[in-house]
């Protein structure tokens, strides 16, 4: 091939990568930007008293899927049993864990076994056992089923709940005392709510008692706390501007809430996908649009459920793979979405921006790295170049991933200390140009041996929160 | 070179958006010392102004038009707010009159609010329901001006409005501002309805006679709203829901509304309606006999008992649910349900042992 040939190829690559660069800078900026001005707003709203005063409760049922979390289960619970609202119910299922999950919740809250029927509206693997409470403020039920999958956990849960909405939360998550209070908040204000996400902030190194912020700071491991700055970016950004045009397509698994009628009609929880939580939003926008139903799908910026991330890199790696299987499994299953009209915004925007900047960014991340070695091996790379545009690359994208961080801590009323400030700062490059790179290459080996995997937990280790 | 241009713009825009965030920091914290400077400094005119009502004088003018201009910017009421928050908790009756003196303040400043952003026009109407500013003056204009909010596009700016005008306590007034909501585009929760008629206190009877005389100017989910009102209001109203239940051309939801309410105000002129259609002689649909079973349980008698452990073996989950739940709330033993346990209908037995070993265990816990 001659030289002229091959320096063409690579005109093109470059003018390829500019663009999908510029896209999704572009994207980056319009989504902070509406994200920040939103939360402004809202707490603008918020001291002219446009609230809701009273307190208007609508019947929400929590389920809490759990596997081998005998650490994290009772704590959750109890945690839960202290939300600021009435009229709610709680279930754990139990889906066949080989630790004592079941024996430390039924001897925590004094637990009595019950022969109840369950209305199977959904399938799902059989339970071995129930226990219910009568000493709690709330109805408490345990179901211990065959494993089955988490997805098949919460499809137990969505036939037992006896409430018309339920909110699916991990075993190792704790709501916020006033999350219910809050969560319920956009089916109040709008008609043919399907279903309401949460804000999911990590808490490892932050006290929390009976739901409440006691101390905040930022997470002490450099790893945990990266993913802070990813969690607040990813949650104003995307998550908000999607919102605006009832383009959600990710409830995150660790707090939504969701209308069970609709959720049944629509077939519940897939067995087979790891991600759910991104599947069960996907198909609910892809049944209410077949259907002609009329639905919308909106984020509550200020219910708020604290989560542990992973310390250990090998944890994240478990959990990152996991989720970019999930989210290949989704695209996938729902490819008719991709560009077709009859799914309006959520199949031009929603679904090409999952489809480009989050399923195939892996790839074309490492391509472009390795595109670049080439490059330079053969001397077609004007070095200085690429370094001033990386540099001022990663600069914009930490920038942005700051105003997230900030803009998220003035709104939520949180205070953090100066020295977490600059904490916050530093790390904010370091995520950029080296953590999303580490991920953009773990990605990319998500599909090794996946079948494997189809009903795996995805284990990461557990410790116990300062609750 | 276009590519950094781009990409120098949006850092600058991005440093913007920092400088932005670290001059709010400031800016709230400034505007938290402001507001409570202005708090305490019209605390302090308010008390001045409640001991001159004290010695019998008016209030001046001077203070009027003081109140006037600057209540009419945000940032003035609600200071005032909180000024008058700490006073009506030392003074209320002093408060009150303070209030019902200044009330030209709020006529001026009702059509001063309308016109501005929602989200400022919503404060407005949450001022004159939280001090009951109403309550006390009736005020043609601003009634008309409040009614007229209730077509906002904001449903806070609607719900705190609809809170002022249920302060005002004035049934007419209630059916018209429903009227007005129910003609509205706006979608307004059901339970933002039901839930806030229970906040007005004024004289309920009068109010029922005038929503049933305008029940049928309402749509179906408005009359809904009204019925439910009743029963969670524990309004009796026991004629016109009997109409209802028997008028098998009403709409189904409110025909359910009508066996709820009777659920929770048993009379014996329901009962006969009530187990025809928990026997589903009217040939509807499920949710008529699974609502009717439930109301069951506030019958106690031998129909209702062989209606109940009938429907316990019926093929609705729903209708077996609730009529077992019935039974048990009547306080049938496993001795009156032998039939049922030694029957061949695995699903009865299962949700009746359920309920009874519940209704034990409860019993034991308490």
């Amino acid at each position: 091939m001659e030289m002229e040939t091959i320096k063409n190829i690579f005109d093109i690559i470059s003018v390829c990568f500019v663009v999908y660069l510029i896209g999704y800078s572009t994207f980056l900026f319009l989504s902070v930007a509406i994200g920040a001005s939103t939360l402004y707003r809202k707490k603008m709203q918020d001291r002219l008293m446009n609230k809701f005063t009273d307190n208007y409760f609508v019947p929400i049922t929590i389920v809490v899927p759990a596997y081998n979390e005998e650490v994290t289960v009772v704590q959750t619970v109890k945690s839960l049993l202290s939300l600021d609202y009435k009229l709610y119910e709680i279930i754990v299922v139990d889906d066949g864990s080989k630790d004592e999950t079941s024996r430390v919740l039924i001897d925590a809250y004094n637990m009595h076994p019950v022969r109840r029927p369950l209305h199977r509206s959904i399938a799902c693997q059989p339970e071995e056992f129930i226990y219910e409470s009568y000493e709690q403020k709330v109805p408490l039920t345990l179901i211990r089923k065959k494993n089955g999958g988490k997805a098949d956990a919460l499809n137990m849960g969505i036939n037992a709940a006896q409430y018309p909405y339920f909110i699916c939360m991990d075993a190792d998550s704790v709501l916020q005392y006033d999350s219910l209070k809050k969560i319920v908040i956009p089916v109040l204000e709008e008609e043919n709510v399907v279903a309401v996400g949460g804000t999911v902030r990590p808490c490892n190194d932050v006290t929390l008692k009976s739901g409440r912020v006691i101390k905040y700071r930022l997470p002490k491991n450099i790893l945990a706390c990266m993913q802070l700055l990813e969690y607040d970016r990813s949650f104003l950004a995307s998550r908000i501007l999607f919102d605006h045009f009832n383009g959600s397509l990710i409830i995150s698994g660790a707090f939504g809430m969701f209308k069970k009628e609709t959720v049944i009609a629509a077939g519940g929880y897939d067995h087979g996908t790891m991600g759910e939580d991104m599947e069960l939003v996907v198909k609910l926008h892809s049944y209410c649009l077949t259907n002609q139903i009329p639905y919308s799908i909106k984020y509550a910026t200020d219910a708020v459920c604290w989560t542990q991330v992973p310390e250990k890199l090998g944890d994240l790696k478990k959990q990152r793979k996991r989720w970019h299987l999930g989210l290949f499994q989704t695209m996938w299953k729902h490819k008719k979405m991709m560009g077709n009209p009859k799914f309006g915004a959520v199949g031009f925007i929603s679904y090409m921006y999952f489809l480009l900047y989050e399923l195939l960014s892996p790839f074309i991340e490492v391509f472009g790295v390795f595109t670049m070695i080439v490059a330079y091996c053969i001397d077609l790379l004007n070095l200085p170049f690429m370094l001033l545009f990386m540099l001022i690359y990663a600069a914009y994208n930490s920038i942005l991933t700051l105003t997230a961080f900030f803009s998220r801590i003035q709104t939520i009323d949180l205070t953090v200390t100066f020295k977490d400030c600059m904490k916050a700062i530093m790390l904010c490059f370091f995520e950029v140009t080296t953590l999303r790179f580490i991920m953009a290459f773990v990605r990319l080996t998500a599909f090794r041996g996946y079948k494997k995997k189809k009903l795996d937990w995805g284990r990461i280790e557990r410790m116990k929160m300062n609750i | 070179m276009k590519i950094e241009i781009m990409i120098y713009v949006y850092i600058a825009i991005c440093i913007s958006m920092i400088a932005f965030n670290i001059v709010y920091v400031f800016v709230l914290r400034h505007r938290e010392k402001a507001l409570s400077n202005n708090s305490q400094k019209l605390n302090k005119i308010i008390c001045e102004q409640i001991e001159v009502i004290k010695t019998g004088k008016e209030i001046s003018e001077k203070h009027i038009k003081y109140l006037c201009k600057k209540l009419d910017r945000t940032a003035g009421i609600t200071a005032f707010d909180r000024a008058l928050e700490s006073v009506s908790r030392k003074e209320p009756d002093m408060a009150q009159k303070y209030l019902i003196e200044t009330f030209y303040v709020f006529e001026y400043l009702t059509h001063r609010y309308i016109s501005k952003d929602t989200i400022k026009i919503a404060y407005f109407p949450y001022i004159l329901h939280k001090y009951n500013i109403l309550k006390h003056y009736d005020s043609g204009k601003v009634l008309d001006a409040l009614l007229d909010l209730l077509r906002s596009v904001n449903v806070y700016c609607r719900e705190n409005t609809l809170k002022a005008l249920y302060s005002m306590q004035r049934p007419d007034v209630v059916v018209a501002s429903l009227k007005i909501i129910d003609k509205n585009l706006s979608f307004h929760h059901a339970k933002l309805i039901c839930d806030g008629l229970l906040n007005y206190n004024g004289d309920k009877e009068r109010l029922k006679d005038m929503l049933f005389e305008s029940f049928n100017a309402y749509s179906t989910g408005m009359q809904l709203n009204i019925l439910n009102y009743f029963r969670f209001g524990n309004i009796r109203c026991d004629k016109e829901m009997l109409e209802i239940l028997s008028n098998e051309k009403a709409d189904n939801e409110l025909r359910f509304a009508a066996i709820r309410y009777f659920e929770k105000f048993p009379i014996k002129e329901a009962e006969s309606s009530i187990w025809a259609i928990a026997e589903n002689l009217e040939g509807r649909t499920w949710e008529y006999q699974a609502i009717a079973s439930s109301a069951l349980k506030s019958y106690p008698g031998d129909v209702t008992f062989r209606i109940l452990v009938e429907n316990l073996s019926n093929s609705n989950w729903h209708i077996r649910q609730n009529s077992a739940i019935s039974l048990e709330k009547l306080g049938y033993t496993y001795h009156d349900l032998i039939n049922v346990f030694d029957g061949n209908d695995r699903y009865a037995r299962e949700i009746m042992r359920y309920r009874l070993d519940k209704r034990n265990a409860e019993a034991v816990k308490a």
